[in-house]
């Protein structure tokens, strides 16, 4: 009798303890479980997120494009380090990504600097700096968006940029691949920009050497676990694509990215768009994964800008646009007077806003950069209702 | 049932030290000093997935009392908090978690953290109260020593 009680108790206090696990369980946040919505893949060459057909719709974030080390220091070529960088950096919180998915961003682009997070880069490593890059990442997944983490060696922050990845890029990796490789929301832009921005029409020995090059860290990605999707920019600063090599991924999860900056009036016309990056896309999956007007603008640039959104949307490929974080309104910009988020205005070259003087640009010679030209209202537009508007607004 | 209902009175009761503690939040950034209090447990206004945010609370902005929204980040984020007035940020410091438990009920946690960004403080969150006091020791103790016994005594009927 005794030991029936007590199996009748041993019994009620299981249950009342299972009671409490469940009750804890569902007060739980749901972050954890959340953070696993927007899984990208690659399948017969189309990008898929969480399992339905993708075409990504975000915003380049430059935040931590520059090792916080550079600040306030002056290039190789005098120019002193755009004051834009640390403004983005300094003034960088989690929220802005909320803010971001309420824009109808479904994806960010997050420009880091390849030496601020190398350990064996003496000058510009940063531990705080990767520490916080590391938590926006995760804020980032949080806030429901998939995230592009591109590797970015450039002058701002490296006294002579690598024309391929190089060893730096290898240690790059090695920081973020066993953070992120098993989180398919988080793709690996493996190097921003490679090549030489003159060489506009790559041979094919250029293309050799840039696939050489690239295979090296997909391959350390690879061998440490990773399962992301790979962003493979092409030649001449991303502005070419049209001769791009397979990539050895033995996951076949590659994706290439184009910058079809404009730099002249050509390159505002859907015939560059055709020959950089168009065709190329016929048969691979493409996403522009850095694009504004803010290199060129003429009285055609406003017009231009919304038939660029158009092809775009037509030919289902994904954009990542400049920029969330741009602190001043001298280079065109999705979002002006950071970090008070106004997404700025696509006016006519005579409006106050396009082209202007007062940064720089000389109206109608097409000089930049310095335009003061926006497209956040447009891009906003778009991003909210799948619907590219026809006029620059 | 009975025995149930003890156990859960009991677990409440050891909570309540926690949720009713009122914590003193004392930022110094560069030798300007803002304080608040806040319940250990606070209501929050909103949650998202990495944080919560607590709407217009009264914060003692070198003397002068003003409102002000304020947002907390969980670990994995960074950490760290927002000082949000309607004509921009105040603070903008992560570095450290503030709080543990879920981003839909909080709790704080006590001690001084440096918080770096675009604003760089030393945040220390405190409460003599949590300190225990002999007294309440030994309340509890002889309030887990009177559950014990009942358990005893029911086991040996």
């Amino acid at each position: 009798m005794k030991h029936t009680e007590t199996m009748k108790l041993s019994h009620r206090c299981f249950t009342f303890t299972c009671l409490c696990v469940a009750v804890a369980t569902l007060l739980v946040s749901p972050a954890e479980a959340q953070s696993q919505t927007g899984q990208v893949t690659v399948v017969d060459k189309h990008l898929l997120r969480d399992g339905k057909p993708w075409v990504p719709h975000g915003f380049f974030q430059v935040a931590f494009a520059v090792p916080p080390g550079a600040f306030n220091t002056v290039l190789p070529d005098g120019q002193q380090i755009n004051p834009v960088y640390q403004i983005a950096y300094s003034n960088y919180s989690p929220k802005e990504y909320i803010d971001m998915r309420q824009a109808g961003a479904d994806s960010v682009r997050l420009a880091i600097s390849q030496t601020a997070v190398d350990p064996e880069n003496t000058k510009y490593f940063n531990q705080q700096f990767l520490k916080t890059v590391i938590g926006a990442i995760h804020a980032a997944r949080a806030a429901g968006l998939s995230v592009i983490i591109a590797a970015q060696d450039e002058s701002q922050g490296e006294d002579t940029k690598s024309v391929l990845p190089d060893d730096g890029t290898l240690r790059f990796w090695r920081e973020f691949a066993p953070i992120f490789g098993r989180d398919a929301g988080v793709l690996f832009e493996l190097y921003n920009e490679p090549g030489e921005p003159q060489d506009v029409q790559p041979s094919r020995q250029q293309w050799d050497a840039w696939a050489t090059a690239m295979n090296n860290p997909l391959a350390l990605v690879r061998d440490l676990g990773a399962v992301n999707v790979i962003v493979a920019d092409g030649l001449a600063y991303a502005q070419q694509l049209s001769g791009a090599l397979a990539l050895n991924d033995p996951l076949n999860q590659v994706v290439y990215a184009a910058h079809p900056y404009p730099h002249n009036e050509a390159g505002q016309t859907p015939q560059a768009w055709d020959q950089k990056f168009g065709n190329f896309a016929q048969t691979e999956p493409v996403i522009i994964t850095e694009w504004g007007p803010g290199y060129y603008c003429n009285s055609d640039t406003p017009q231009a800008t919304v038939d660029f959104l158009a092809y775009l949307q037509n030919r289902q490929i994904g954009l990542e646009v400049v920029a969330w974080d741009w602190g001043t309104y001298k280079f065109a910009s999705a979002v002006q007077n950071f970090p008070n988020v106004v997404f700025s205005s696509l006016l006519t070259p005579t409006g106050p806003n396009a082209c202007s003087a007062a940064n720089g640009f000389t109206p109608g010679t097409g000089h930049g950069p310095g335009t003061s030209f926006g497209l956040g209202q447009v891009i906003e537009s778009w991003y909210l209702t799948g619907v590219v508007p026809q006029k620059p607004q | 049932m009975r025995l149930e209902s003890s156990v859960l009175l009991a677990a409440v009761m050891l909570s309540l030290p926690v949720s009713m503690r009122a914590d003193t939040f004392t930022l110094n950034v560069n030798g300007e000093v803002d304080t608040f209090t806040l319940p250990a447990s606070p209501v929050i206004s909103n949650s998202y997935n990495f944080g919560f945010t607590i709407a217009s609370l009264p914060i003692n902005e070198g003397g002068v009392e003003v409102f002000r929204q304020l947002d907390f980040f969980n670990a994995a984020t960074g950490g760290g908090l927002l000082i949000d007035s309607a004509d921009g940020l105040d603070f903008n410091g992560q570095g450290n978690a503030l709080y543990k438990g879920s981003n839909t009920q909080p709790t704080f946690l006590l001690g001084t953290f440096d918080l770096v960004g675009a604003d760089s403080g030393v945040l220390t969150i405190s409460n003599p109260a949590v300190t225990p006091e002999p007294s309440p020791v030994v309340l509890l103790a002889t309030g887990l020593l009177g559950i014990l016994s009942m358990l005893r005594r029911k086991v040996s009927i």
